[in-house]
């Protein structure tokens, strides 16, 4: 009962491929979107499948002004639960201002079938006004995911999201392939990469890194870059006891910088 | 047999095996360190490796002493960085100074694979420069070195084809080429060099075409750096005064910063690239200032102007290519005086540098404005003049380096990172760099993607990584973003850089080595379609290349390499190319001979798709040709051991194409597809 229960709450994911990073939370943002593999408090929007064996609650915000165009805002929420053998992930994410809005939902579950195999499922939906008239766009997508631990330091993943359909129209939606892998060198670095390929897009391939460096427990400064986009990106965060406070600029050549700040409760390191 | 008589039989053969052995090591390794060190280069970099090798060759005849060596000797061997070698005058300073090179075991941030590398280069006992000098010793202690060399190309150029109505050829010298170097040098505080060049085509009817003298003493009291003759100068991060090779992009992270060495002879045949004149730096431990001067001529060519000058002249272009064998290439030589004049003031404390740096240039003829709109702010005049600041310094774990340089017409350019051990196996390197549209270089050699010589008009940030996953498995990797904010040649609007490598390593055992590197780089290119206004569109560019070495047996080495590239020009077909060459080494330990063959097949689309290759050469000389077009490469080098201190290499060389039949052009053209050099080089060392 308790897992029909679950299975209830799926809903639709929608992966935005006209947003400029598909990243959520300043430190994702900060790797390029490389660290799939990593435990996260917005995980539920990257890959639900790294924080299943999490125990615990999480709460988390994040805000960013894309391109620093400040008419443009983009925000967002995500609720990590531990919830019977797994983990369940509600996220929000509000995108855009008067004249184009872009929200989109997504819920998901996780759960580990061994030490080190963890497999995760979601879905997602998005709904997109523009003004004037134009009218709205409705999105549902599905979102699977799976991590597997080589070693306690060497971990993999991977990740397909698969638009369902396009409500009301028969747009065609890109799919999305990402297969990433993260290596430890103790606890104070973190080397990640991530393959990510599109359909429907100039360069069907693309790839990204991130280096994440801690200087002491409780400060992690961060660099990442990715090729599809040509950005790169930089930032910090601190910690202190159950909270994190994370920043991080993505920087695209032509676009402009985009600042992004994100606060977590409850997320175990 | 007594074994006196054997002790004897030992000394007379044995010892000259020995040294034999120990000369060919020491060539080995270095040639090894020469191509490792290039594979990790950016490939169509131009950077003088016969410079480097000349300091190697050096070290590894003559190892570095850790006891008593200083950061900059140890810079030189470009294998250990900064915090590594703060990491080691730590360790002597609070335990003493070591007693064996494997005590470097127990130094923060030296692993098994560093040692290795350097242990050819280094040792550990007493040594004293200048203090115990004599001219007993001088003679004793000094070594010479004579260089011998010659080559030819077998086709005939076009240059050498008398014209069929005046009967005269283009190239008023002879087939061959030919070069004569001497050095003498007294550990490393004395040096004399001489060097006499002749390039093919060129005539021999007033001596040789380039000639070159130095004379350098470094280490004597308070007398840091003098040199007479023909010289270079490195001075900060390359940004206001560097005039000799330095390493581009790369993602061996010790490449990237520069470390300066003052004042330095030349011994290069590069026809350009250095100073005449004389040069001294004086100072102690903590301070130091240097001064030089040069007044040399330069090849140019000039173009009518009434408006700027008296005479009516102005100059349209400096040549640098150092090439008279035509009678219009011999008129435009040493047309031009050059004289320069600057100085740089430094403290050090320990690690930490501050230094400031000057330097004038005038010429006896201004240089004529440029009219291109991508040409916007370059140098036009007679007079120019740079001044720079620069700083250095280790703290922790992090090597901080930066320079700041502002040119006479007011503009501005900085270059500024960090190098930092993260942890025992992994290092990262940043640097920024920004040169303002105008910034009018002196004489600079910088890390940049436009141009490393005359920067400008470039906002960049570059980062590398280096890990070791584990003892066998390692990974390097550098991206590049760079912003144009004005145009550029063939480029009509602001445009962007991008530029991504990464490379896996592995390394399973003393015989087997593998690598496999992916490069993407993305840039923009004016769309050049008749009729139509020309505008950057991207153009992405995609590289993989698998290199696999591999030694079945002690004397025996396989080399084997397979490269992709494709290019893709917005609204132009994609451009495709690979390379796939087999290189064999053979080297028996004790026998006097070393053999060197490659075979190579090669087949790209267009220009765009060319790759390049380190070859194998002669003794201080290098090659990395394009390879581009359709065809194979063979090349082979014998080196013979003739007797003890003297060695003879002969290195033949052919180019065969598929696709044309003609190659080159102008009057180093040469009917055919095939084309041959061939190199005898011969070195004496007492």
């Amino acid at each position: 009962m308790k897992y029909f229960a679950v299975l209830l709450y799926f809903t639709l994911q929608f992966a935005a491929e006209n947003f400029a990073q598909d990243v959520c939370g300043a430190r994702m943002a900060a790797l390029s979107g490389s660290a799939i593999t990593q435990v996260d408090a917005f995980s539920g929007f990257n890959n639900l499948s790294a924080s299943a064996q999490f125990k615990g609650s999480s709460y988390a915000f994040y805000g960013q002004i894309p391109y620093g165009i400040s008419e443009i805002k983009d925000a967002g929420v995500s609720i990590l639960q531990h919830l019977g053998t797994g983990v369940m992930g509600v996220v929000f994410q509000s995108y855009g201002n008067t004249e184009f809005n872009r929200q989109r939902m997504n819920l998901g579950y996780a759960i580990p079938l061994s030490n080190k195999f963890n497999l995760s499922g979601s879905f997602g939906y998005s709904s997109t006004r523009i003004s004037n008239g134009y009218g709205k766009a409705h999105t549902l997508w599905t979102n699977i995911g799976a991590t597997y631990d080589v070693r306690k330091d060497w971990k993999w993943a991977a990740v397909i999201d698969l638009p369902a359909s396009a409500l009301k129209n028969s747009e065609e939606l890109p799919a999305k392939l990402r297969v990433g892998t993260t290596y430890s060198f103790g606890e104070q670095v973190v080397l990640s990469a991530q393959v990510i390929s599109t359909t429907n897009a100039q360069s069907s391939v693309s790839y990204s890194f991130g280096l994440e460096y801690f200087p002491a427990e409780v400060f992690a400064i961060r660099f990442g870059m990715n090729t599809f986009w040509q950005t790169w990106s930089l930032g910090v965060g601190a910690r202190l006891k159950n909270y994190s406070f994370d920043v991080a600029a993505v920087v695209h050549p032509q676009l402009g910088t985009t600042p992004q700040i994100s606060l977590t409760y409850g997320m175990e390191k | 047999m007594e074994w006196k008589s054997k002790c004897l039989l030992f000394f007379l053969f044995g010892w000259k095996g020995i040294a034999l052995f120990a000369q060919e090591e020491s060539n080995g390794l270095v040639e090894q360190r020469i191509e490792t060190i290039s594979s990790f280069m950016e490939e169509g970099s131009d950077v003088d490796y016969s410079s480097l090798t000349e300091d190697l060759t050096y070290f590894a005849r003559h190892p570095i002493n850790l006891n008593t060596a200083d950061a900059l000797s140890l810079q030189s061997l470009l294998i250990l960085s900064d915090t590594q070698i703060n990491a080691l005058f730590k360790h002597i300073d609070y335990y003493g100074r070591l007693k064996s090179i494997f005590e470097l075991q127990s130094v923060f941030g030296m692993d098994v694979p560093t040692i290795r590398w350097i242990q050819p280069f280094v040792y550990v006992n007493e040594d004293d420069g200048f203090s115990d000098f004599s001219f007993r010793r001088l003679k004793e202690e000094g070594t010479h070195d004579i260089m011998l060399r010659s080559k030819r190309t077998l086709q005939e150029q076009a240059g050498f084809i008398p014209d069929p109505l005046t009967g005269k050829k283009n190239f008023l010298g002879s087939e061959y080429g030919t070069y004569i170097r001497y050095r003498f040098q007294y550990r490393r505080n004395i040096l004399v060099g001489m060097t006499f060049e002749n390039d093919i085509g060129e005539p021999l009817s007033s001596g040789p075409d380039f000639k070159s003298a130095s004379l350098f003493i470094r280490e004597a009291k308070a007398l840091k750096q003098l040199v007479i003759g023909d010289y270079q100068v490195q001075f900060g991060q390359g940004l206001t005064c560097w005039n000799s090779m330095a390493f581009g992009k790369s993602s061996f992270s010790v490449q990237v910063k520069r470390n300066a060495q003052g004042l330095k002879p030349y011994s290069s045949v590069n026809e350009s690239s250095f100073f005449r004149g004389a040069g001294v730096t004086v100072g102690n431990k903590f301070i130091s200032a240097t001064a030089f001067a040069s007044r040399r001529k330069l090849d140019a060519t000039f173009n009518a102007d009434t408006v700027l000058t008296d005479d009516g002249m102005v100059v349209s272009s400096i040549l640098l290519g150092g090439l008279h064998r035509t009678e219009s290439e011999i008129a435009k030589k040493n047309m031009l005086t050059e004289i320069v004049a600057g100085g740089n003031f430094q403290v050090q404390k320990g690690m930490w540098k501050l230094g400031t740096v000057a330097v004038q240039r005038s010429l006896s003829d201004s240089i004529a404005a440029r009219t291109d709109w991508y040409a916007n702010g370059k140098f036009a005049g007679r007079t120019q003049s740079a001044v720079g600041m620069y700083a250095e310094g280790v703290w922790q774990n992090v090597s901080l380096f930066g320079e700041v340089s502002r040119s006479s017409n007011n503009a501005w350019a900085y270059v500024t990172g960090l190098t930092a051990a993260l942890h025992s196996r992994v290092s990262a390197t940043v640097l920024f760099r920004n040169f303002d549209e105008d910034f009018q270089s002196v004489y600079s050699n910088v890390i940049a993607e436009g141009s490393s010589v005359f920067p400008s008009n470039e906002r960049g940030m570059y980062v590398s990584v280096q890990a070791q996953l584990s003892k066998k498995v390692s990974v390097n990797a550098y991206s590049d973003g760079v912003q144009y904010p004005w145009l550029r040649y063939q480029v009509t609007g602001p445009s962007s850089f991008s530029d991504n490598v990464i490379q896996f390593n592995y390394k399973p055992d003393k015989k087997h080595e593998l690598y496999a590197r992916m490069r993407i780089r993305r840039t923009s290119i004016d769309q050049n379609i008749l009729n139509r206004i020309d505008f950057p569109v991207d153009k992405l560019s995609e590289q993989i290349r698998l290199n696999f070495i591999f030694s079945p047996t002690e004397s025996l080495k396989l080399h084997s390499r397979l490269e992709f590239v494709k290019t893709n020009e917005e609204g132009l077909p994609t451009e495709k190319g690979y390379l796939v060459f087999q290189d064999v080494i053979w080297k028996k330990m004790g026998v006097p001979c070393t053999i060197t063959f490659r075979y190579a097949l090669f087949h790209t689309d267009a220009w765009n798709a060319r790759l390049y290759a380190y070859e194998n050469d002669v003794l201080y000389s290098y090659s990395i040709p394009a390879y581009y077009g359709k065809g194979a490469r063979i090349y082979g080098i014998f080196k013979f051991d003739v007797r003890r201190n003297i060695d003879v290499w002969f290195r033949i060389a052919q180019w065969t194409y598929t696709d044309r039949d003609f190659i080159s052009s102008g009057n180093s053209m040469i009917s055919g597809f095939r084309k041959t050099d061939c190199t005898l080089q011969m070195r004496m060392q007492f």
